[in-house]
């Protein structure tokens, strides 16, 4: 399987009477699903909110790509964590995280979430949205521009990819016997009627 | 009501904007200053606010200045007149060993916040105002932190590494 848009890499086409049959796996089917409808939290923290938000409006429009903020953690598979974290938020953070249905990610997006950043030593910041929950992809800059946080969705979807193959071995699909092919041909040639 | 002696006393002590008789100046930036002693200063607010010359209805803001030197704690008020449009400064000090005094929030019900913050972020106490507790802080955080002797105790959401921390001097190096 390979990253990407490219559902054909993961499909085997067999020509029978009248079309195509169409072979997949269920793995394969269900990680193009999530990796194509990453949905995120409306979330925002500080000004690299407003960077996330350009991204969401039209002149970037990251619906293109399935990313699409939902109002509610239960229905978000995606927290993008756009700006300082201080510690009076934290726990806030965290119990959103908690609350998003597995499989989560999460994007650290900007320098005061990946490590406080210019408020590093500020006495109310935390060093880092990664001291409270996992962090799937950082983004650097500050703020990052729309473009970045693309690369970010792009990185994600590879990883989504990684993610899900690394722990079983890769089924590829099982091309159908010749017996097979032909009960499948007669079974649609009846059921054309001709 | 406040004393009438009071009034002269605060129209000899302030410079005045704009004076009686004139077209009224249209001030951006508060220029007059007028420095009181903390026992005088719910007075002098209420004259502030009810005399017919000065009118300062609008609180913008107050904070605090923690000159550590001097061991004392500047109050500053930023009032404005939206009536007559002209602006002060009324500043005040407290003894830093004993931070206490009369709050202003019964005469400007906007000051309430403001107090707060001061006594969140610099641990003055405001006597007879209606809900002092923290307002930026959360609730069981210890200490001042913009006193200038505050010590930042470590907590689970820091590195350890900031300049401030114990141990490391205000480079941030670990001191032998």
């Amino acid at each position: 399987m390979t990253s990407g848009f490219d559902i054909l890499h993961g499909l085997r086409r067999h020509k029978i009477v009248g079309g195509e049959l169409f072979l997949t796996t269920v793995d394969f089917f269900v990680d193009w699903g999530r990796k194509s409808s990453i949905w995120p939290l409306t979330f925002g923290l500080a000004c690299c909110a407003i960077e996330m938000m350009a991204s969401f409006a039209s002149k970037f429009d990251f619906d293109r790509m399935g990313v699409f903020p939902r109002p509610t953690p239960r229905q978000a598979d995606l927290l993008i964590i756009s700006g300082t974290v201080v510690k009076k938020m934290a726990p806030a953070v965290e119990r959103l995280y908690q609350e998003m249905p597995s499989p989560r990610f999460v994007v650290s997006m900007g320098a005061c979430s990946n490590c406080g950043g210019p408020y590093y030593d500020s006495y109310s910041v935390a060093k880092g949205v990664d001291k409270i929950i996992p962090v799937d992809v950082y983004i650097p800059g500050c703020p990052p521009r729309p473009e970045a946080l693309y690369t970010a969705v792009q990185t994600l979807q590879e990883k989504i990819d990684a993610y899900w193959d690394a722990g079983k071995q890769i089924l590829k699909p099982v091309p159908p016997s010749e017996e097979a092919l032909k009960k499948i041909n007669e079974a649609a040639i009846s059921a054309r009627g001709s | 009501m406040f004393p009438v002696n009071l009034v002269i006393e605060i129209s000899q002590r302030i410079h005045r904007v704009t004076l009686p008789g004139e077209k009224p100046n249209y001030v951006r930036d508060p220029e007059s200053f007028l420095t009181v002693l903390p026992s005088n200063l719910h007075d002098v607010c209420l004259a502030l606010r009810e005399f017919p010359d000065y009118l300062f209805d609008l609180p913008l803001q107050m904070t605090a200045v923690d000159f550590i030197n001097e061991k004392v704690f500047e109050l500053v008020y930023y009032l404005y007149s939206s009536k007559l449009r002209q602006g002060i400064i009324v500043k005040t000090q407290v003894p830093r060993t004993a931070p206490e005094i009369e709050s202003v929030s019964d005469i400007w019900p906007g000051m309430d916040w403001q107090e707060r913050e001061v006594y969140d972020l610099f641990g003055v106490k405001f006597r007879n105002h209606p809900n002092l507790k923290r307002i930026m802080m959360w609730e069981g955080f210890s200490g001042h932190p913009l006193r200038k002797d505050y010590v930042h105790q470590t907590d689970k959401y820091d590195s350890g590494l900031e300049i401030g921390t114990p141990g490391l001097d205000e480079r941030g190096v670990p001191i032998p």
